[in-house]
C-alpha cells in the first residue's frame, strides 16, 4: 500500500545574512512526512532542525526549494491562508511552553480558537474538556508562571490540539524540564500518535528518545545525514489518519473527540 | 477573531500592568481635564459678561439719542418713531435734578421719568419690592436709602415726598411736588437716583426728552430701524453691538486657554505614545506567540489600536468629568470667597455639553494615532524574530 504523503520538504535551502555574511543553514534538504506518522528530526544544535521545523510550521519561507503540504506550496500561498495554516492544521509545542501570561490556562488552550472566531462558551468548554484530559483541570483559571515547567508543557500541548490538528510539531518539547516532567511529556506525546493517530514531528538533540518515532531524519550541517526506520507506520493507523483528516474539514464543529 | 475577543484581549493587557495603564490614563484625563476647565471658564466669563450687559438693557432695544442740539425728541417725534416698520415701543427718558424727603430726612437725586415699559426695556430688576405699576408709586436706587441713613428693605412701601425741578422752554425753573409710594429698590449704592412715572405733572407736550428707546419686535429687525431713526437725524445705538465686539473678544480668549489645554494634551499623547510603545517591546514575546498558533496580523493591529482606544476613552471621559467638577469646585470656592467680602455669587464656568463631547472625541483621535505606529509595527513583528526577543 502506498503511503501518503502529508509534507513533503523538496530541495529546500535555507540561507541567513548575518552581518553581510551568508550563513547556509539548510541545504537541499528532501524529507516527506507520511500520514500518521512519528517522524524525528535528529542532531546535534545548530545543525538546522529547527529551522527545518520552523519552515514546515509556515513561520520561514525557505530561500530555496518548496514545501508541499498535501500537494500544495504552503509558501506560494497567502499570508492569510499559511496563518490559517498553523492555526487549524498544525499544532506546535516549543520548547519555552510560550504562554501568554496575562491570560489564564483555560484562555491559553482555547486562544486558537478564538482567533478563529468561536464563541466563548463553546471554546471554553472545549479547552476545559482538553485540559481534564491531561489532568490540569484543577488550574483552569491559574496564570502560567503559577504552574510548574512539566505542567505549563502539558498546557501547550492541549493548546496545540485546541482546533483539533492532523499534525503536532514540537520543537525540544522537553528541553526545559526536569526528567520526571520531561518522561510525561514524552508519554503524551507519544499516545498522542499511537491512541489519538496524530502526525508527529519532533526535534530533538536527546539520544535517549531516538525509541519513540517510526522514523529519524538524522541532520548534519544542514543536511540530512541518513534516515533510520524504526517500524513502518501500520496501515491502520495510516487510515484512521484519513478518515480523520476528513472530519477535520469541519473542526470547530467537533466538539467531542475521542 | 470576533470584536468583543479582541476587547477582552486588550482589556486584559491593560489590567496586565494596571500601575502604568493608571498612569497614562491619568496623564490623558489631565489634559483633557485642563481643556475642559479652560474652556468652561472661557465660555463662563463669557456668558457672564453678556448677562452683565444684557442687565442693563435688553436685545431688541435701540438707545437713542439727538445727534445735535438742534433736534429734540419731542411727542411728535416719538409717535413717529413708533410708526416705523417693525417697531414694538417708544420708552422716552427725561432726567432732572430733584429731591427725596422721607420724614424729616431729605437728599438729592437725579430724576428719571419713564413711562412703566421703560424699566423693563432696560432690564432694570429691583433688590427689594417691584417696578412701579401705578402712577403714584416710584422706584428708588438703594444709594438713596443710604443717604437718607435706612435700610433699603426699610423704605419700601414708605410714603415719600418727591420734588423735581424741570426748566420749561423759556430756562424757568418750575418746581413740583408728589407723594409717593416707594415700589422697589434698584441694587446701586454708588448713586442716587429715582425713577418717576411719566403720567405725572413734568411732562408737558413740548417736553424735550433725554432719550428714548426703541424696542424692535425681534434682533433682525435691529438693523432696519437703526437705519430708520438715523436718517431722522439721530443717534441709535444698540447692546447686539456691544455684544458682538464681547463675541470676537472672548473667542480670542477661548482659542488662547485652549491652546494651553492642547499643549497639556499632547504632552499626554506623547506619554501615551511612549507607553504604548513601551507595551509593544514587552509583548514583543507574546506577539510572536499569538502569531505563532496562527493569530493575524491585523488582529494583533486590532489589539493594539483597541488598546489605546480603551486608554484614550476612559482617559478623555475621565478627563471630561474631573475638568467639569473641577469647574464647579473652583466655582464654589470662589463664590463663598466672594460672599465673604460681600460680594455676589457668580457662575463663572459654563460647560456646553457638545464642546465637552467634541473635546472627547478629539481625545479618542488623538488616541488612535497614537496607537497607529505601535500597532502597526506590532503587526509588522516577524513571529520568528518577536519569539526570540528576551
Amino acid at each position: 500500500m502506498a503511503k501518503s504523503i502529508v509534507i513533503e520538504a523538496k530541495k529546500v535551502s535555507k540561507t541567513f545574512k548575518l552581518q553581510g555574511q551568508e550563513i547556509q543553514v539548510l541545504k537541499d534538504i528532501n524529507v516527506s512526512v507520511h500520514s500518521g506518522e512519528y517522524v524525528m528530526f535528529y542532531g546535534a544544535s545548530g545543525c538546522g532542525k529547527s529551522t527545518l521545523l520552523n519552515v514546515i510550521c509556515g513561520l520561514e519561507p525557505p530561500t530555496e526549494g518548496e514545501l508541499i503540504v498535501r500537494g500544495e506550496s504552503l509558501y506560494g500561498k497567502s499570508q492569510h491562508d499559511i496563518t490559517e495554516y498553523r492555526r487549524s492544521k498544525i499544532g506546535i509545542v516549543f520548547q519555552q511552553f510560550n504562554l501568554l501570561k496575562s491570560l489564564t490556562i483555560q484562555e491559553n488552550v482555547a486562544l486558537p480558537l478564538a482567533a478563529g472566531g468561536e464563541n466563548f462558551k463553546r471554546r471554553m468548554d472545549r479547552a476545559a474538556h482538553l485540559l481534564e484530559m491531561v489532568g490540569l483541570t484543577k488550574f483552569l483559571r491559574r496564570r502560567p508562571p503559577e504552574l510548574s515547567g512539566g505542567q505549563q508543557q502539558r498546557v501547550a500541548i492541549t493548546r496545540a490540539l485546541a482546533t483539533n490538528p492532523w499534525i503536532i510539531v514540537c520543537d525540544e518539547p522537553t528541553g526545559n524540564l526536569d526528567s520526571r516532567s520531561a518522561d510525561e511529556v514524552m508519554a503524551i506525546i507519544e499516545r498522542l500518535n499511537s491512541k489519538s493517530k496524530r502526525t508527529v514531528l519532533m526535534v530533538t538533540h536527546n539520544p535517549e528518545y531516538l525509541h519513540f518515532p517510526n522514523r529519524i531524519v538524522y541532520l548534519k550541517d544542514g543536511q540530512v545525514d541518513k534516515e533510520v526506520t524504526n517500524r513502518e507506520v501500520t496501515a491502520e493507523a495510516e487510515k484512521t489518519n484519513e478518515k480523520l483528516d476528513l472530519d477535520l474539514r469541519d473542526l470547530l464543529r467537533d466538539k467531542e473527540e475521542k | 477573531m470576533k470584536f468583543y475577543d479582541i476587547i477582552a484581549l486588550s482589556w486584559k493587557n491593560l489590567m496586565a500592568n494596571k500601575m502604568r495603564s493608571l498612569l497614562t490614563i491619568t496623564g490623558i484625563s489631565v489634559g483633557i481635564a485642563t481643556i475642559v476647565f479652560l474652556v468652561s471658564l472661557g465660555y463662563g466669563l463669557q456668558a457672564l459678561s453678556i448677562r452683565k450687559i444684557t442687565a442693563i438693557s435688553s436685545l431688541t432695544t435701540l438707545d437713542v439719542t439727538p445727534a445735535q442740539d438742534s433736534i429734540e425728541i419731542t411727542d411728535s417725534v416719538l409717535k413717529d418713531f413708533a410708526k416705523i416698520d417693525k417697531v414694538e415701543k417708544v420708552s422716552p427718558l427725561l432726567s432732572f435734578a430733584g429731591q427725596v424727603t422721607d420724614a424729616d430726612k431729605k437728599t438729592d437725586v437725579v430724576a428719571y421719568v419713564v413711562d412703566k415699559d421703560y424699566l423693563g426695556l432696560q432690564g432694570s430688576k429691583t433688590e427689594f419690592g417691584g417696578l412701579f405699576t401705578k402712577d403714584d408709586q416710584i422706584v428708588l436706587s438703594s444709594g438713596v436709602a443710604k443717604a437718607l441713613s435706612l435700610e433699603a428693605q426699610d423704605l419700601v412701601s414708605n410714603k415719600i415726598t418727591f420734588t423735581g425741578y424741570t426748566a420749561d422752554k423759556d430756562g424757568t425753573l418750575i418746581k413740583n411736588e408728589g407723594e409717593y409710594t416707594v415700589a422697589g429698590i434698584i441694587d446701586d449704592t454708588s448713586s442716587a437716583f429715582a425713577y418717576v412715572p411719566i403720567s405725572s405733572n413734568f411732562v408737558t407736550a413740548s417736553t424735550a426728552y433725554n432719550s428714548v428707546k426703541v424696542k424692535v419686535t425681534d434682533t433682525n429687525a435691529l438693523a432696519s430701524v437703526k437705519e430708520a431713526v438715523q436718517s431722522k437725524g439721530f443717534k441709535a445705538s444698540s447692546i447686539a453691538d456691544t455684544i458682538s465686539q464681547v463675541y470676537q473678544i472672548f473667542s480670542i480668549i477661548q482659542i488662547v486657554l485652549a491652546s494651553f489645554g492642547i499643549i497639556a494634551l499632547f504632552v499626554a499623547a506623547i506619554g501615551m505614545f511612549n507607553t504604548m510603545t513601551i507595551a509593544l517591546l514587552e509583548r514583543t514575546r507574546d506577539i510572536g506567540i499569538m502569531k505563532a498558533i496562527g493569530v493575524r496580523n491585523s488582529t494583533v493591529r486590532a489589539i493594539f489600536l483597541t488598546e489605546s482606544f480603551m486608554i484614550s476613552f476612559l482617559g478623555g471621559f475621565c478627563g471630561a468629568l474631573s475638568g467639569i467638577l473641577f469647574a464647579q469646585f473652583i466655582n464654589w470656592v470662589i463664590n463663598i470667597l466672594a460672599k465673604s467680602v460681600g460680594g455676589q455669587a457668580e457662575k463663572l464656568f459654563y460647560t456646553p455639553m457638545p464642546i465637552v463631547l467634541a473635546i472627547v472625541v478629539f481625545s479618542l483621535v488623538v488616541g488612535v494615532i497614537t496607537g497607529f505606529y505601535p500597532a502597526k509595527r506590532a503587526s509588522k513583528l516577524n513571529p520568528l524574530e518577536a519569539l526570540r526577543y528576551e
